[in-house]
């Protein structure tokens, strides 16, 4: 069966006043975890709550779960998830209140949802706090019930805007697992958005990467690591100038670095080639480095458009 | 936690009505508002008017009623004499129930507007800035509008939710009474020269309702912070009962910029109390010396119709639309 994307949009554009946030964002995603990536200020959560119809949309048209948000919005978000990035509690509720609340406005049965709300504290690992009034949660209580709240009216699409901030190691690190888990048991497609390289890296198959409202790569995750460019960086100490002769007589361009390593442009798939032509040549480096993989570069990219 | 394994399970269920989750708002609303002492106080001050209402319904009935129950205790109390009064009394309002039974009913349902009016302004101050402003200061208003819900669906429910209060106030007590007072009653002649006078009440109390409604949470939508928008309906009611009090300097109209003025105006014209008490003139022999000998009331100072219903009702209206307004800028999403 010909899956159809869950998100795709066509030259979606905001603005607010004379800045353009977003700026013509074309994408078409299936199904899956997938990761938004971009820097500070970037518009992730612009790009996600012009979906939700949190902002209203400049230009462009979107569809979501396949259907149009102009004209079924509310019908599509019944079945979507969205933990937003700041706190949005309503103050004076239980944390186990809080959640039912959120699945009677998405559509469940009371009794169903104040059951379904429970299930899903256990899912975020909250414990007793639930009992308690969501003001008085720490930063990773909040994060959970938001989270918790997004699932408990098992929706097909979750966007988590950033949902591991302000946590610890070991707080970011359940987190994580919790998401990847959505995915993987139940399919449920999830959006993570994060500025975070690490956090997208670690769950996400697709990978989104906006900087100045563009989408600057979007591909999936073992994709974007195999457009590695073919070149390494060799440290010498011993018969250094030997080898950059030899280099010059085997073609290969290479260029000596601030630091006087050697970057050569070996063009090869791995580093065997280039590690056997030293071998032959009894060259003995104290060190060869592969180039950062494509992702980690294009995402350094974003970040310095980002920031001019 | 060690032993914390995630499990993750998916709901078949059947969804409900989107009526259903704006019922769901606006139950919750109505728990989170009517939570506290004081706002339970003054609503028990609000039945009050039903019990007063009730009380006048059910003696006048007996009253009227040859042989009852009251009747007889005040024979017994008060000797031969008074009873014939009262039954001569009641054997004369019961020639002209039109009068006297409609008389009845529309001066009790036309008077408690004026407890209404105050009871509204306290009531609302007491829960006004749990409808929005609370939902905008901490951004649950966000959260509203990321699940299967659009901003009118949530102004909806919280429509529901003022306009119930509002109800118990102004709408209650005129229906319950009612319902009460004709169960109580000795004679069918009571259930329809009664009816059109429970229909004016509803109507005034349904245009009350609806446009405080709007007010209410024009107002709480307006405030930043919870308590400002106690402020805000205090200082509000302040300010255009002030404005209001110019109109004797640039136009009387002026004064429906104050919506009490104007439910006033509306409601007097509605009730028509002066074509009732000319009516009673013309029907009833020496009613009006009856009438001034009880009081010194002057016929003419009675809120007279006089077509003034287009006015009042467009300076509602108007207010209304600028809730709306208020109400649409203030809760939009960008
Ligand atoms: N309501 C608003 N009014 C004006 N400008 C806004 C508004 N919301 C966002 N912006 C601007 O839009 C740009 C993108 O913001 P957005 O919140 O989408 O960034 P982001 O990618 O989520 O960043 P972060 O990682 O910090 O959350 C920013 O420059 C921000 O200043
Ligand atoms: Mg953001």
């Amino acid at each position: 069966m010909a899956e159809s994307p869950v998100i795709e949009t066509s030259g979606l554009r905001k603005r607010f006043g004379s800045q353009t946030v977003l700026d013509g964002i074309d994408l078409a995603l299936p199904r899956g975890s997938i990761g938004l990536l971009g820097p500070n200020g970037a518009g992730k959560s612009t790009f996600i709550k012009c979906l939700l119809q949190l902002l209203d949309k400049d230009e462009g048209a979107v569809s979501l779960l396949g259907k149009d948000i102009d004209r079924f919005g509310r019908e599509t978000r019944m079945r979507i998830g969205y933990a937003p990035e700041q706190d949005c509690h309503i103050p004076g509720m239980l944390g186990c209140e809080y959640v039912t609340y959120c699945g009677e406005l998405s559509g469940m049965p009371f009794e169903a949802a104040r059951q379904r709300a429970h299930e899903m504290l256990d899912f975020v690992g909250m414990g007793q706090e639930r009992y308690r009034k969501v003001d008085t949660y720490s930063t990773g209580m909040k994060q959970r019930v938001k989270i918790a709240q997004a699932l408990v009216h098992d929706p097909d699409l979750v966007f988590l805007d950033e949902p591991t901030n302000g946590l610890d190691p070991s707080g970011q690190a359940m987190i994580l697992e919790l998401i990847e888990r959505i995915w993987k048991d139940s399919g449920i497609s999830i959006v993570l958005s994060s500025h975070l390289l690490h956090d997208v890296d670690r769950i996400c198959e697709r990978i989104v990467i906006i900087a100045n409202g563009q989408v600057v790569a979007h591909d999936t995750l073992a994709a974007l690591k195999q457009k590695r460019k073919a070149e390494a960086e060799v440290v010498m100490q011993k018969g250094r100038d030997d080898f950059i002769k030899a280099l010059g007589d085997q073609n290969w361009t290479f260029r000596i670095l601030n630091n006087g390593n050697i970057k050569v442009e070996h063009g090869e798939a791995s580093l065997n080639p280039l590690i056997a032509f030293m071998n032959e040549r009894s060259f003995s480096p104290l060190e060869i480095k592969e180039s950062p993989d494509a992702l980690n570069e294009l995402y350094l990219q974003a970040l310095k458009r980002g920031r001019s | 936690m060690s032993d914390w394994k995630p499990q993750y399970r998916r709901w078949k269920g059947q969804s409900v009505s989107l009526w259903k989750r704006r019922f769901s708002i606006a139950r919750y609303g109505l728990r989170l508002c009517l939570a506290g002492k004081a706002i339970r106080a003054f609503l028990f001050l609000s039945f009050s008017q039903l019990v007063f209402l009730c009380a006048v319904f059910i003696i006048f009935g007996q009253l009227v009623t040859p042989g009852s129950v009251l009747v007889e205790w005040i024979q017994s109390k008060s000797g031969e004499r008074t009873g014939t009064i009262i039954n001569g009394l009641s054997s004369w309002a019961l020639l002209y129930p039109e009068i006297f039974v409609d008389g009845i009913y529309r001066i009790g349902f036309f008077f408690i507007k004026y407890a209404s009016m105050p009871l509204t302004l306290v009531i609302v101050a007491l829960f006004v800035h749990k409808l929005i402003a609370q939902d905008l200061a901490s951004q649950a208003i966000v959260i509203y509008n990321s699940k299967a819900l659009t901003r009118w669906d949530y102004l909806t429910g919280k429509f529901i939710v003022v306009a119930t209060i509002l109800s118990l106030i102004w709408i209650l007590p005129i229906i319950a009474s009612w319902i009460i007072g004709n169960a109580l009653s000795p004679d069918w002649a009571f259930f329809y020269h009664s009816l059109p006078s429970l229909m004016r009440g509803l109507l005034v109390g349904a245009i009350a309702v609806s446009s405080l409604s709007l007010i209410a949470l024009a107002v709480s939508s307006l405030a930043q912070k919870t308590g400002t928008a106690i402020a805000y309906w205090i200082l509000g009611w302040v300010i255009l009962s002030s404005l209001a009090s110019l109109s004797q300097f640039i136009n009387p109209a002026f004064d429906y910029i104050n919506p009490f003025a104007a439910i006033d105006t509306l409601s007097s014209a509605i009730f028509r109390m002066d074509s009732f008490i000319s009516e009673a003139q013309s029907t009833i022999p020496f009613i009006d010396q009856a009438i001034a000998r009880i009081s010194d009331l002057d016929l003419d100072k009675i809120p007279a119709t006089d077509g003034s219903i287009i006015v009042p009702s467009l300076f509602l209206a108007t207010l209304s639309a600028i809730s709306i307004l208020i109400i649409n800028r203030r809760t939009a999403t960008s």
